[in-house]
């Protein structure tokens, strides 16, 4: 299949390197700035494999809430997004041949995960049509729809093992692996920020070389064939389950319906009840 | 017969320079107000697109190059800025901002499009509350208002860089402008002129950056090219024609829970007009 041109999704909480929510990945955090090289570096990692396998032209897009892609540092060779104003599909279109994430976390109340989380840290899990997605799966269904597949995913282990879940056939490469082992669904928002805080690194450096040769290896098999579209069934219906925090004393859930468009349910504002 | 046009050869250039429109500033919030968490960090990216446009005009044959900081907050850091140009802070006398028939020629680095502009970055004009700012029916942005006053005092626009809805704004209203786009917004449904100034500080927050290192590439390039083609295309000048009516419409702002439109006239210049203070009243 064609891999002219690549949107590649990017995330801090997945990098090797970055160990925890408060000191790496909010802007007050003493090395948030240290994580933002990490992430740039991971990206640029990817950018020379990608290129190095047929790639023209490549988006690279920020997604980490507060800014995690260093513009001064990025490889000057791709274009940089910041800033998503419509909502899904957060800029992709049908001009990109496939699409990449590097820096992914793993899913709210993932096991064995590192720094796991669903947009927030208030997020218990998020389900389209009973499958339990992510923040990488929403993208991936996005993509899906457009017909777009996404080829390689980098993060941690459980990220990767959660991507291979959902896109047979995705290249991965796992750069940490977090050591918690019970999922934490009925902690509250302040101890879940805890909950995942620790795993295993992979130093930078290496990581980087695994993330290049990953990007060349994901090029190379999407030459070959096809594989990265996830099927997609109309009605879709989104579930979201959240956590108690200092406002909300007990879970509630939202739940919204689309009759044919997974990005068009994305999309809808969220309505939470309390749950019983 | 028709005569060719004389070139005047450009020695003396007024850059004009402001913080949204250049590649790697965000947003407005981290980037562009001194309080942000980015903002030191966009100053020098402004400030090394100066450079780099600085070093276009004087490999063109350009002596003397004066650079004008017209971010509210500031937006040059005067440690970084090439050592071979002068540096302008503060505009005391209000119109035209120190331009004066001393300049051969007036430059644009880091400028953002015009406020309700659609496909832009962080465009403006003036602050959040313009909905739109026009002199005798033409809409003008930042850009417009000193292209004007340019165009009064006989000074051609020769070159701008920023995002690309400013590009096309500068080549529609400035004939034979040289441009470089270093970003490009992220396109929105509407201009968002019925929002209020809050809302439209986040309406234009999406971009496609070009990174600053290829950017200023471009840039230097560009700057190069403006001065050896200046003239060449096109006078660089807004054809005026006396007398002058502005009009702005504002949005509905704190203490203004309804638009407001101000209206004032001058019957020689287009400078002194916008000089005159704003007397708004509300739409009708
Ligand atoms: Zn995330
Ligand atoms: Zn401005």
């Amino acid at each position: 299949m064609k891999t002219d041109r690549i949107y590649i999704m990017t995330d801090l909480e997945g990098v090797a390197g970055v160990e925890n929510f408060e000191q790496w990945c909010f802007t007050k955090g003493r090395y948030y700035d240290r994580a933002r090289a990490l992430l740039t570096a991971e990206i640029n990692a990817a950018v020379k494999g990608f290129f190095a396998g047929g790639a023209k032209s490549i988006v690279v897009s920020d997604g980490h809430g507060d800014g995690g892609v260093d513009p001064e540092t990025i490889d000057p060779k791709v274009e940089l997004l910041r800033g998503w104003p419509n909502g899904w599909p957060l800029e992709l279109d049908k001009s990109f041949d496939a699409v990449a994430f590097v820096g992914q976390h793993a899913k709210a109340s993932t096991v064995g995960a590192h720094l796991a989380h669903t947009q927030s840290l208030h997020w218990i899990d998020c389900t389209v049509n009973g499958v339990s997605i992510g923040e990488f799966g929403q993208v991936v269904v996005c993509a899906s729809e457009l017909g777009i597949p996404v080829i390689f995913g980098c993060g941690d282990l459980a990220f990767t093992k959660e991507a291979q879940a959902l896109v047979p056939g995705i290249e991965t490469v796992a750069v940490k692996r977090g050591l918690r082992q019970d999922n934490g669904i009925d902690l509250n928002e302040r101890d879940y920020t805890r909950h995942n805080a620790g795993a295993i690194h992979v130093p930078p450096v290496r990581a980087r070389k695994l993330i290049e040769a990953g990007a060349k290896r994901a090029m190379a098999r999407a030459k070959k064939g096809r594989y990265g579209i996830v099927p997609l069934k109309a009605p879709f219906e989104r579930v979201v389950t959240y956590r108690p925090n200092d406002e909300f004393k007990t879970k509630r859930i939202s739940r919204e319906t689309h009759p044919t468009s997974v990005i068009g349910v994305l999309n809808m504002p969220f309505d939470p009840k309390p749950l019983t | 017969m028709k005569r060719p046009a004389i070139r005047r050869p450009i020695r003396k250039l007024y850059v004009m320079t402001d913080l949204e429109g250049v590649a790697g500033v965000l947003n407005s919030q981290d980037w562009c107000l001194d309080d942000g968490r980015f903002y030191e960090r966009a100053r020098v990216l402004l400030t090394l697109e100066v450079n780099a446009a600085v070093r276009g005009f004087l490999a063109g044959g350009v002596l003397e190059v004066v650079i004008s900081d017209g971010h509210g907050p500031g937006g040059i850091d005067p440690d970084l800025l090439d050592p071979r140009s002068e540096l302008i802070r503060g505009w005391p006398n209000g119109w035209p901002l120190e331009l004066d028939k001393t300049y051969d020629a007036l430059a644009f680095v880091g400028q953002h499009a015009k406020a309700s502009s659609l496909g832009a970055h962080l465009c403006h004009t003036q602050n959040m509350q313009h909905i739109d700012f026009a002199v005798n029916g033409v809409s003008l942005g930042e850009f417009g208002q000193l292209a004007v006053c340019a165009s009064e005092l006989g000074i051609p626009v020769i070159f701008g860089c920023g995002d690309l809805a400013f590009a096309k704004e500068a080549e529609a209203l400035v004939p034979g402008i040289e441009t470089v786009a270093v970003k490009r917004g992220v396109r929105r449904a509407g201009p968002g002129e019925t929002l209020d100034d809050h809302a439209y500080r986040q309406h234009n927050a999406g971009a496609i950056h070009v990174p600053p290192e290829r950017a200023r590439r471009l840039i230097e390039a560009g700057a190069r090219r403006a001065v050896a083609m200046a003239g060449t295309r096109g006078p660089g000048l807004i054809p005026l024609t006396p007398p002058f009516e502005r009009v702005v419409v504002l949005r509905r702002h704190e203490g203004h829970p309804a638009r407001t439109v101000s209206r004032e006239r001058h019957s020689t210049s287009v400078i002194a007009l916008l000089n005159m203070p704003y007397h708004p009243e509300p739409e009708i």
